[in-house]
């Protein structure tokens, strides 16, 4: 009897192991293509006549694009298509075309204006399993269309990766374009740069409020560095005025509060502020240059530069313990960390060899990776609100720009081009519109 | 029913009917069980779902106020503004301070003709010298780097080049073997030897089909979260004219991009080359384990 029970549960948990024995594998590890074939035809307009047509090719080029600038997908180019790029059909398109030029995905799109309304709707479709993915109608203002594409586009990279992606973002830096170091912000994607700071002197350190209403940075309006914290909408704010250096700002995570460097005692030190300026407590208590704070994403850690050890070094503090524990070994000048939003990884920049570099590397000190190389300086990175790119500043073009990149240091591309050199990148988090 | 009861408590040591009739039932479940777990494991066929089409959901956008844009060079903005912040000076610190907003300003994105000063010291260097030291230096740093990258590229088609050459060669020799061998004593195709040959032959093709299939993954390991502890296990068959059939998971990887990308690539493939001259098997079974080992 015990031997038949024994039997059973042998067979029971050897079986499947026993079925996949039976066959050899060969390992492919190496895909050829490294970015998702997605087809994106012309959207279908209700009424043909020029200025939808206009508006649903517009809006077609700005859906790849934006699906583009992700780094996951490739969009496959409209001379390839067996048909007409504006003639696809919506509900039910004809699958083994897309799949003979290769596509796996394909995005349709249909298009009405009325009055000045738009109504979208837009279809992913996998070309393969002959399915439809995702469909949503959008109603909004013809001006709405990139929010849109972006909205369908978020909705696209969560089905895929399980977050939103940074759609809804926007990103500050600092530009000379206007004669002085001012603080502009544009769309993710570069789109739409806006000056926001008109003080004519240096501005510096850009940092975004969790919300993204809230903006901290550094200026010498008054002829000294001064913190700034400022609505972006509203006409509220306060500034830290206090003797010395009052820089570096960093939003403490969920909460109205940010880390700032203060040198009022005489040494450059790290402090907790309110959102209206007034000090909680001071955060490091080493003589020696203690500044450039960032917040680990559940706001119990911060990272920062120190020179206790005789060269800039990156330092990580629990703040519960109080522990602090020297991050970065390699290099004798490493500044301007930046934790991930995943919190498993910092960026920072690291100058050798007279050239500066964008680093990353794990919290616990393994793993450090270089991303750029023999190209410009390149310094301030900044994580997107998903954790999948890095903006930062370089000169490898001449005069300072913004670029991006992916996590993994590919598919690295300048931002957007104004007048003037664009410096400091910060990331906004994700606004969510409700 | 006390005797029920009873019998049914000791039912393991009891001996006659009682004893029979568990075991009878106890062989009954075990061969209902063995022909379950048997189909489990021996018919795993990809089956295909019923196509789902999620209705499509109507979403209403709230406009936001227009936003002020900046044109692009070459044309003048005006930023209006502003007292961007009140005097709520009460809510703030004594050392924090009201922002002051200067008065707005026409700003200007175009880029700028900027005034050349010429200093002293380009009076006194010579500036003929630093450039040709400047491109010295980039001529040397170009050329270390191209030279690294090149024996890089260089190093990596040899090894590719090497391993396909040996794969022909392989072929080559095993079908020429496999003739020689058929033409000359055809009553002993089937010893040891020709096996072996045949063997060898289905292996290569084995690796070509697996070669055909990896031109055909498109996988983005970033969208994978960069996990390289992920494999999916696939199996199918191969027939005579190089069609694929029966294409199923005998282990799935936990990431659904992963197997759905691996599951394309396959019938992205499909036909593949046709048996080569030696394999006279109905169908080949080819195994592809797919594992992503991250950006290089």
């Amino acid at each position: 009897m015990k031997t038949i029970c024994f039997i059973t549960i042998a067979f029971m948990l050897l079986g499947p192991a026993l079925s996949w024995a039976e066959y050899d594998y060969i390992d492919i590890s190496n895909p050829f293509l490294r970015k998702i074939p997605v087809a994106v035809p012309f959207f279908k307009t209700a009424i043909i006549n020029d200025a939808e047509t206009q508006i649903s090719s517009k809006a077609a080029d700005l859906l790849s694009k934006t699906f583009e600038f992700t780094g996951y997908f490739k969009t496959i180019d409209r001379n390839a298509y067996l048909l007409a790029p504006n003639n696809s059909d919506i509900d039910s398109p004809n699958f083994r075309n897309w799949r003979s030029i290769g596509a796996e995905l394909l995005i349709t799109g249909g298009l009405s204006v009325k009055n000045n309304t738009m109504e979208m709707e837009l279809r992913l479709f996998d070309t393969f399993k002959e399915q439809l993915l995702i469909g949503k109608i959008y109603k909004g203002k013809i001006n709405d269309q990139r929010k849109i594409i972006h909205r369908f586009c978020s909705e696209v990279i969560y089905l895929f990766s399980g977050n939103w992606g940074y759609f809804n973002s926007k990103i500050a830096f600092v530009s000379t374009g206007s004669g002085n170091k001012e603080i502009y912000i544009c769309e993710f994607d570069g789109y739409n740069p806006k000056q926001i700071t008109h003080d004519s002197s240096i501005t510096l350190s850009p940092a975004w409020s969790l919300n993204a209403k809230w903006i901290a940075y550094t200026s010498y309006a008054r002829g000294k560095p001064d913190l700034y914290i400022r609505h972006l909408t509203e006409k509220r704010g306060a500034v830290v005025a206090r003797k010395g250096i009052n820089s570096t700002p960093a939003w403490v995570p969920g909460k109205f509060s940010l880390a700032a460097t203060l040198s009022f005692s005489g040494d450059q030190e790290i402090y907790l502020l309110t959102g209206t300026g007034k000090i909680i407590k001071r955060l490091t208590h080493k003589r020696g240059i203690d500044t450039s704070p960032t917040w680990s994403p559940e706001g119990k850690k911060i990272a920062f530069v120190s020179k206790r050890s005789g060269t800039p070094q990156i330092y990580i503090k629990n703040l519960d313990s109080g522990r602090i524990k020297r991050l970065t070994f390699e290099g004798r000048y490493n500044t301007q960390p930046s934790w991930s939003p995943k919190g498993d990884k910092i960026a920072y920049s690291a100058m050798e060899n007279n050239e500066s570099n964008i680093r990353v590397i794990n919290v616990d000190g393994s793993n450090l990776v270089q991303l750029t190389n023999n190209a410009g300086e390149n310094e301030s990175p900044s994580w997107a609100p998903d954790g999948s790119l890095i903006a930062f500043s370089s000169t490898r073009e001449g005069p300072s720009r913004i670029y991006i990149m992916t996590a993994y240091g590919t598919d690295q591309r300048r931002l957007l081009t104004l007048s003037g050199e664009q410096t400091n990148p910060d990331w906004s988090p994700r606004v969510i519109n409700k | 029913m006390k005797k029920s009861i009873y019998a049914r408590a000791y039912l393991l040591q009891e001996g006659g009917n009682d004893s029979n009739s568990l075991i009878l039932t106890f062989t009954v479940s075990l061969i209902c069980h063995i022909i379950f777990f048997a189909a489990l494991v021996l018919i795993p066929g990809f089956t295909q779902h019923k196509k789902f089409f999620p209705s499509v959901v109507n979403v209403s956008l709230v406009t936001l106020p227009p936003q002020r844009q900046i044109p692009g060079p070459g044309k003048q903005i005006e930023i209006k503004s502003d007292k961007q912040v009140t005097k709520r000076k009460k809510t703030v610190s004594k050392k924090s301070v009201k922002v002051d907003q200067k008065p707005p300003k026409a700003v200007s994105v175009t880029p700028k003709e900027k005034k050349v000063k010429i200093s002293l010291k380009k009076k006194t260097f010579d500036s003929s010298k630093v450039i040709k030291s400047a491109i010295k230096q980039i001529e040397k740093k170009v050329e270390k780097t191209r030279r690294e990258q090149l024996a890089e590229t260089l190093e990596r088609i040899k090894e590719k080049v090497e391993k396909t050459e040996a794969i022909e060669r392989l072929k080559k020799k095993t079908e020429k073997d496999v003739t020689r061998q058929a033409s000359r004593i055809p009553s002993e195709v089937g010893d040891a030897g020709a096996d072996r040959q045949i063997w060898d032959i289905t292996q290569i093709y084995k690796l070509e089909i697996a070669y055909q299939i990896q031109k055909n993954w498109a996988f983005s390991e970033q969208l994978a979260g960069m996990r390289n502890d992920l494999k999916a296990l696939l199996v199918f068959k191969v027939m005579p004219d190089g069609e694929i059939r029966d294409v199923f998971f005998t282990d799935r990887s936990g990431n659904r991009y992963l197997d759905e990308s691996a599951y394309k690539a396959i019938i992205k493939s499909n036909p593949v080359l046709p048996h080569p001259k030696g394999v006279i098997r109905p169908y080949v079974t080819v195994g592809i384990r797919f594992t992503p080992e991250g950006v290089k």
